[in-house]
């Protein structure tokens, strides 16, 4: 007997003895991954619980159906190796979890008006991410576990683990970020290719079957993954994120600095899409000179503020809000309360690094077709917005693209893209959301434009002998330097 | 192929506790060997270790002439493997539990598989966990004998059992072994005793002993020596005599190096006044419990 014919065998096997717990899980992908959130969800939670739930319990059921732990199973010394038992158990997870993922997400994207060939591609990626951040990890803790009590205890110990970790890191981090802004993906696909290593724990308890060895990987995979999840901001990643950026030469052209002839000047009717965080709002004027067609969205800033006589303070954000308007830029920044207390009318010297994203608009649909009835429409084979709201709700399969309704004259980008040069969506579901309502009402559509990240940009500003309040904008209603 | 199984100076230690220091073993095909010792004197162990169930911390085993670690499918289809505490797919029928595993054995026997399952009385639809221990015993020796390998391993089988399903199992066993090595590790002494060829003493670690029945059987006799008047045991006792007592007028022993001649001279010379010597042969439980006995003490002396 082949080693493919002996793993359809075992394939077969545990079809028939997981058959229902097979199609509960299918059932749940289903209904996860074909719905289309463009009209709300009521079960979301649920929705995003059942499904993982459901697909872990098939993963560690179809190992546990051969232990791995032990020595007394019946299957040890029968004639297979450990590749045919493996290539088995992942044709198992292949059929009752990627494929199911796949069908089920093409038919909501088709459902949805999409063609789902025409995203094959990030749905192939989506397969990938969700093999080896979601299945992988079961599959390993299975590997390394005699039932599932004793994998919701290992996963709980994990978690733990997790929680102790972050904790002592927000102790220890001071000023350290973690958050890499439009980097991020960076680091996501860093702690893919640590998660990764799982598959080397899988490989090696299923040939060798050494628990404590196994498990001591395992452990080392996860401490390696925190690291990357966890780890501050790498100096090198913008020269990562330049090299894979489409059009590097674009940002290159990009003219950033401080509009010193703007100072307090700013219209508080341009202050939307804006949230509170804890901290004074300033808002600094920036000149902005980007390649024609092309627009700059927010990303990390650096801030300094050196007042005489006083410690320099830093300051790190991590912000969509950058504005720009007809007479040029906005820069928001949240200053702690103390530090704007004691320096607001000292002449400082503030100076900021600015990550900013440059994107091309691929369209900009002004005249597009809402159907009457539905008053929806497919924009470009990009997305699906409906306009029953006051802004447009739209889905689409991949959140790669940005999509702007504009209005007046400020376009707001509702959900960033990633800046990767892969699909990074992990989630079961296949259609997102790329597009939030927003406060600002709009009486009729107006023309969207759909975007793509093309470069990152990196820029120094500085500006001296400035005073932070005549930056100062009060979001209760009161027009900076009013005091 | 000139020895089944083999070992040699076999090692296996969990954490600090020896488990295996040593262990020289040679069965010869064709045999049935029957590997005997006191609880956790490690023949389980030493069984995992020849199916590579688990690895030797030092020393090798072979079985069918392969290194144990580098046993394959092919060699697996020629062996079959039984376990006292083996874990059944429960929820598989007797009938789906051979049909399932009948795919991966090139010389699988539909015909003897369904004689088997008739022969040991096994319901075809019945679940193996709701089998009883013996039944599940029989479906487990069913589905190692139905391709009929040519080495037999069986770890603790009647364990448990009571007598009528010891006797069917050995039955099936032996009806269908024709020429095959079996290979047994047991404390039922007395179904050994009945159809082995061979005996293997597993004690401290090591092999005590390894031999044929017969061979053993001869060597070890219970000696009584009868006296005019109640004796005293002399200072010097041969290391080879063990067991010794006294009652009234009789002194009895085992000796493990018996012969007519030798054994008598040695008698007369610890005891000259001796008015008789009377040799009986022991069943193989007496010979296994004096040894242990004697091995127990040793070790408590020690």
């Amino acid at each position: 007997m082949t080693t493919f014919h002996a793993a359809l065998r075992i394939f077969r096997k545990d079809v028939r003895r997981l058959w229902p717990q097979c199609a509960l899980a299918c059932a749940a992908i289903a209904w996860s991954a074909a719905y289309n959130p463009m009209g709300g969800d009521h079960y979301a939670e649920l929705r995003h619980l059942l499904a993982p739930v459901l697909c872990w319990v098939l993963a560690i059921s179809v190992i546990h159906e051969e232990r791995l732990v032990g020595d007394n199973q019946y299957w040890l010394t029968r004639p297979y190796t450990w590749r045919t038992l493996l290539a088995a158990k992942a044709l198992f997870l292949l059929a009752f979890i990627n494929l199911p993922l796949l069908v089920f997400q093409c038919v909501g994207i088709a459902a949805a008006g999409f063609s789902p060939l025409a995203w094959i591609s990030a749905l192939f990626w989506r397969q990938v991410f969700i093999s080896i951040f979601f299945v992988m990890p079961a599959v390993a803790l299975a590997a390394l576990t005699k039932s599932i009590g004793q994998v919701i205890l290992s996963a709980g110990a994990s978690g733990l683990a997790l929680l102790i970790v972050m904790g002592l890191l927000a102790e220890l981090s001071g000023d350290w970020s973690i958050d890499w802004g439009d980097l991020e993906w960076i680091k996501q696909c860093g702690a893919a290719l640590a998660a990764a290593g799982a598959s080397a724990v899988i490989v090696f308890q299923y040939r060798r079957r050494r628990k404590a060895l196994a498990a001591g990987m395992l452990a080392g995979v996860f401490a390696l993954c925190m690291a990357v999840v966890f780890a501050p901001f790498w100096s090198a990643a913008p020269a990562i994120q330049r090299w894979f950026s489409r059009e590097p030469a674009l940002g290159e052209q990009v003219r950033l600095q401080v509009d010193e002839s703007r100072i307090g000047k700013h219209p508080l009717n341009r202050l939307r899409g804006s949230f509170d965080q804890e901290g004074v709002r300033l808002e600094i004027p920036l000149s902005a000179d980007v390649p024609p067609g092309t627009f700059l969205g927010g990303s990390r800033t650096s801030v300094r503020i050196e007042a005489p006589g006083r410690t320099p303070r830093s300051m790190l954000q991590v912000s969509r809000d950058f504005h720009r308007a007809s007479d040029g830029a906005w820069l928001t920044v949240y200053v702690p309360p103390d530090v704007y207390q004691s320096i607001q009318f000292t002449p400082v010297r503030f100076s900021a690094t600015v990550e900013l994203v440059l994107f091309r608009p691929l369209a900009v649909l002004s005249d597009y077709d809402v159907n009457p009835t539905t008053k929806a429409a497919n924009v470009a084979g990009l997305a699906r917005c409906q306009f029953a709201r006051i802004w447009p709700n739209c889905v689409s399969p991949s959140d790669r693209v940005a999509i702007t309704a504009e209005s007046g004259e400020e376009p707001l980008i509702g959900s960033a893209p990633p800046l990767s040069p892969i699909p990074m969506e992990m989630g079961f579901q296949g259609l997102a959301r790329t597009f939030a309502a927003s406060n600002d009402p709009v009486a009729a559509p107006g023309p969207l434009s759909i975007s793509r990240p093309v470069a990152y940009v990196e820029r120094s500003l500085e500006a001296r002998d400035v005073r932070l309040a005549d930056f100062r904008v009060e979001t209760g209603g009161a027009a900076p330097g009013s005091r | 192929m000139t020895s089944a199984i083999l070992t040699q100076r076999l090692q296996k230690h969990f954490g600090r506790t020896d488990v295996l220091a040593g262990l020289d073993l040679d069965v010869p095909p064709g045999s049935i060997y029957g590997l005997l010792g006191p609880n956790g004197a490690g023949k389980t162990t030493t069984i995992k270790l020849i199916m590579n169930i688990l690895q030797p911390s030092g020393g090798r085993s072979e079985a069918l002439g392969m290194d144990s670690r580098r046993l394959s499918p092919a060699e697996f289809a020629r062996i079959g493997y039984v376990s006292e505490n083996q874990e059944m797919p429960n929820w598989m029928t007797v009938g789906y539990f051979l049909e399932y595993l009948s795919g991966f054995y090139p010389a699988w026997d539909a015909a003897l598989a369904t004689d088997l399952m008739r022969k040991f009385e096994l319901p075809p639809d019945r679940r193996l966990g709701h089998l009883s221990r013996g039944m599940r015993m029989k479906a487990a020796l069913a589905s190692s004998l139905a391709y009929r390998p040519e080495l037999i391993v069986l770890d603790e089988p009647f364990t448990g059992l009571d007598a009528l399903v010891r006797d069917e199992l050995i039955e099936g066993l032996l009806a269908q072994a024709d020429g095959a090595t079996i290979f047994i590790s047991s404390h039922d002494l007395a179904e050994i005793e009945s159809f082995a060829s061979h005996i293997g003493y597993l004690d401290h670690r090591r092999l005590q002993f390894s031999e044929e029945l017969e061979t053993l059987r001869d060597r070890f006799r219970e000696i009584s020596l009868t006296f005019e008047a109640p004796p005293a045991l002399p200072r010097e006792w041969p290391a080879k005599w063990l067991e010794p007592e006294t009652a009234g007028h009789v002194v009895r022993f085992v000796d493990t190096q018996f012969s007519e001649a030798g054994t008598a001279a040695e008698a007369r010379r610890l005891f000259p006044d001796f008015r008789e010597m009377e040799a009986t042969g022991l069943p193989l439980r007496s010979i296994f419990v004096t040894l242990a006995k004697a091995s127990r003490r040793a070790g408590g002396e020690a």
